[in-house]
């Protein structure tokens, strides 16, 4: 029984998931995170939710959009419109943002389902330049035009959500441990919760509040390593649950004391990230409307519950009936339709969730900018979406992340970066990390020859420029090197190993460097004139991703299928040998 | 009473007509083979009754009742067209207003299989880049009623169904043997276990009629024997079975009965020794040879 459902609810560890969330919290604190460099952190996080939702149609039901940045614009403009003329609190426009979203996406693709591959293509391109078109014409008069409409509310909550109620906290673990299967391991259900109730605190606590934080993620830490060390040794249940009481006591503990420290500071902390306004009395209940401010940490967090939200939807939705009936659809159509799946329908579904979440997104976007206009939704927009998913991977939940660093952080990262960001010690590192990667990375070769091929690419990329002194040239050394790579990589054979290095070398230089935020070498930057990385960003990210797609059509992290777990067969109608021979359990 | 009555069915495609009147029964529980030179129309019966095409004219009745009626008037056939564009966009109100009238429903593929018609395909079809699991539970999709809804918040109803249809595809998979090779990606496997895979996955769907189009094709002597057997153990648990296959071995061995099409009509029907010893179907489809058992 319980093998059969393994199928479904996939036995993972939430380590990689719970180590990622951790950062994730942490990020906004990390040295080298400045204002701009959060604002883009929420940025890129709500393409990412626009990633994942596309996902849906792109990814799992194998369909083409190229509007999606349609279905985005109307969650915006619903939020905008009915913030501004109506008053509503903009999260509270959610609901009708997913209606209109996913309604729209009903009535637009219900007659054009019939179409295949590139037929389909052109017509969501249509639907995504038909609606900018509208919206830049103020239709119904409430779009306002070209220059789109401001004022969009900021999110507001309740006084009382936001202060630290160790009572509520308790409440949201022990609902997880409750919803959490036996086998699945409670303890790292603990730990998961640990952290989402760091971030529960995080959020209204001012977020100077630093020692807190560390001890909460310490918390999680130990909740999830004993977790981990636990399910490994096959720990009996008495003892699990013993160390769980441990766990969960020290936990209370430690937030009920850190309430008492923490209440009687928190007008002050909040003033700087939240506007307080005079309580009001709806239905008896005094309450406290507390509104965002322009800082993006409260953003931060709010986008990031919703990207948890949608991965834990995401794949629970990839684990269903209707997922799986996307991949039939997707995998051979004709096949599906002969096992009874009705595919107009399957496909109606997949647009209509995937475009009522693009929906949300808009709401998140229109409340964190306040300002919707028509260039924000327009074809490029939905191209970037749509390239985030064939980027990262089809179908696949991290690629969508791993897309989107490279889709909207990274050319971002690089604007942000000075212009000579490619010169200020580029050499040394580069070289170092391209001889380190290839020797790493092909242990069993010989070591000479890698370090010959790395200096050969190295130098193939650095000398143009250094010898002729003109700093521009080093575009031409890209592409030499480009050049150099390929043709090694030819002659070994081994081209689909080589090129994710070096993107990979390059990408830790860039990290290592904008996170030192200074030079890490020779600054070569006086004199430099005209180059300016920027100028070329779009160029270059082009020849990366053709790059890319030859080497790894699948995507970055392609999608992987999954098997179930050791089956122990009930009652079977004929013995299998092999069969029996996995009657192993967990 | 019959299982399926196909009457005077034709099929056009432009100018040419790839099945012209044919007429046959099937009764519960038997194995019906069509075999016939190439061209000769058999995997287009198969497609008009398994409604990924619309027949010219002629009627389908199965267990009961109409699955393909198209001796119909122009201003039926119109409204009938008008009704299949509104489908989508109001579910189900189209089949009322058929029904309404008297009219027989449209039926799409997957209608049909609800009806209680599965089929594999000539060139296999299997969702290749999925697990062998994975392909036999598109079968049981149809008789699920989990939504997304049920899948977003994990409802009981939804684990149990879940449960249940994973538990029935390892028992279709234990059927067919293949149960050992469950976690496999489909297109990974053997040539035959495809074909075996193929089969499972449409047992999955819980059919009252099975029907295989060149199962035996690409096989061995060893797997051709083996199919057999498997036809058979299907055949046992009450499914009706309808088969086109090249492979006279097989086709001698497991039909009950055996129909022969030339150019789109049916020139002979009976027994596997009947059909042997027929002189029209040495001379239309064996040519002057001396038929193969």
């Amino acid at each position: 029984m319980d093998q059969a459902l393994k199928y479904v609810r996939r036995p993972s560890s939430h380590l990689w998931e719970i180590g990622l969330l951790a950062l994730a919290l942490a990020l906004p604190y990390m040295s080298f995170m400045d204002r701009s460099r959060t604002s883009l952190a929420v940025f890129a996080g709500i393409y990412v939710m626009l990633g994942l939702s596309l996902n849906v149609i792109v990814g799992y039901a194998g369909l083409f959009q190229l509007g999606h940045a349609a279905f985005f614009g109307l969650g915006a403009y619903t939020a905008a419109i009915l913030s501004i003329d109506y008053g509503i609190t903009i999260l509270a426009t959610i609901p009708i943002a997913i209606l209109v979203a996913g309604g729209a996406a009903v009535l637009v693709t219900k007659p054009i389902l019939h179409l295949r591959g590139d037929y389909l293509c052109i017509v969501t391109i249509a639907f995504g330049e038909i609606f900018r078109i509208a919206v830049t014409n103020n239709v119904f008069g409430i779009t306002g035009g070209s220059n789109g409409l401001f004022g969009a509310g900021r999110p507001e909550f309740p006084l009382p959500w936001l202060e630290p109620v160790p009572a509520i906290m308790l409440a949201i673990i022990l609902a997880l441990h409750l919803l959490g299967t036996r086998k699945s391991g409670p303890v790292l259900q603990w730990g998961g919760a640990a952290v989402i109730a760091t971030a529960y605190y995080l959020l209204p606590l001012g977020l100077d509040r630093k020692p807190l934080f560390v001890v909460s993620m310490a918390m999680g830490a130990v909740a999830v390593i004993a977790g981990a060390v636990l399910r490994s040794n096959r720990a009996s249940a008495r003892v699990q649950m013993i160390v769980l009481v441990g766990i969960v006591l020290a936990f209370a503990l430690g937030t009920v004391l850190g309430a008492e420290t923490i209440t009687g500071e928190i007008a002050y902390s909040m003033d700087e990230y939240f506007n307080v306004d005079d309580p009001t009395t709806i239905l008896g209940v005094e309450f406290t409307p507390v509104a965002f401010k322009r800082d993006a940490r409260p953003y931060y967090y709010l986008v990031l519950g919703f990207i948890v939200l949608t991965v834990v939807g995401m794949r629970r939705l990839q684990n269903s009936r209707l997922g799986r009936a996307w991949l039939y659809v997707r995998e051979d159509q004709l096949a599906a339709e002969a096992m009874g799946i009705d595919t107009t329908q399957i496909k109606l579904i997949a647009f209509a969730i995937g475009s009522a979440w693009a929906g949300v997104a808009g709401v998140l976007y229109a409340s964190r900018f306040t300002v919707v206009a028509p260039e924000s939704f327009n074809f490029l927009q939905s191209v970037i979406m749509f390239s985030i998913v064939v980027l990262g991977g089809s179908g696949s939940i991290p690629g969508v992340l791993v897309g989107t660093l490279g889709m909207v952080v990274l050319p971002e990262l690089l604007r942000d970066a000075a212009p000579t960001f490619m010169y200020e010690g580029a050499g040394p590192v580069v070289i170092l990390a391209l001889i380190l990667g290839f020797y790493l990375y092909h242990a069993q070769d010989r070591l000479p020859a890698a370090v010959l091929e790395s200096a050969a690419i190295a130098a193939a990329f650095f000398l143009p420029p250094l010898l002729l002194g003109e700093p521009a040239l080093y575009v031409v050394g890209i592409l030499m090197a480009l050049v150099m790579l390929i043709a090694i990589a030819r002659l070994r054979r081994r081209t689909a190993r080589y090129l994710p290095w070096v993107a990979g070398a390059l990408a830790v230089y860039t990290i290592v460097l904008l996170a030192a935020g200074g030079s890490l070498g020779p600054d070569l930057s006086d004199g430099v004139s005209g180059f300016r990385i920027m100028d070329w960003r779009d160029g270059l990210m082009g020849v990366a991703m053709v790059l890319m797609m030859m080497l790894r059509p699948a995507g970055l992290i392609p999608e992987r299928r999954r098997g179930i777990a050791p089956v122990t067969v009930e009652q079977p109608s004929e013995p299998i040998p092999t069969a029996a021979r996995q009657q192993t359990t967990v | 009473m019959a299982l399926l009555e196909v009457h005077s069915l034709s099929k056009d495609f432009g100018g040419l007509r790839a099945i012209d009147g044919l007429s046959f029964s099937l009764s519960p529980g038997e194995i019906l083979s069509i075999i016939g030179p190439n061209g000769a129309g058999k995997t287009t019966v198969f497609n008009v009754i398994t409604g990924i095409y619309p027949a010219t004219t002629g009627t389908v009745v199965f267990d009961g009742q109409p699955l393909v009626e198209t001796h119909e008037r122009r201003s039926e056939r119109v409204l009938r067209r008008l009704l299949t564009s509104l489908g989508g966009w109001i579910p189900k109100l189209p089949e009322l207003i058929l029904a309404r009238l008297g009219m027989a429903p449209i039926l799409r593929p997957h209608d049909v299989v609800e009806r209680g018609i599965a089929r594999t395909f000539q060139t296999i079809r299997l969702f290749p880049r999925l697990t062998v699991l994975e392909n036999v539970m598109a079968g049981e999709h149809h008789r699920g009623r989990a939504g997304a809804l049920g899948a977003l918040l994990r409802l009981p109803s939804e684990r149990d169904e879940e449960r249940r249809i994973v538990e029935r595809a390892i028992q279709r998979l234990e059927f067919i043997g293949l149960a050992d090779k469950l976690n496999e990606i489909a297109h990974n496997l053997a040539y035959g276990d495809q074909r075996r895979l193929e089969i499972a996955r449409a047992l999955a769907t819980d059919p009252k009629l099975l029907v295989l189009d060149e199962p035996a094709a690409g096989l061995n002597e060893a797997e051709g024997l083996a199919l057999m057997e498997t036809i058979r153990r299907i055949r046992d648990k009450g499914v009706t079975i309808l088969l086109i296959e090249h492979d006279m071995k097989v086709v001698m061995g497991i039909s009950d009965r055996i129909i022969v099409l030339d150019d789109g009509t049916k020139i002979a029907d009976g027994t596997p020794i009947e059909i042997q010893q027929d002189a029209n179907v040495i001379a239309a489809y064996l040519g002057e040879e001396e038929v193969e058992v």
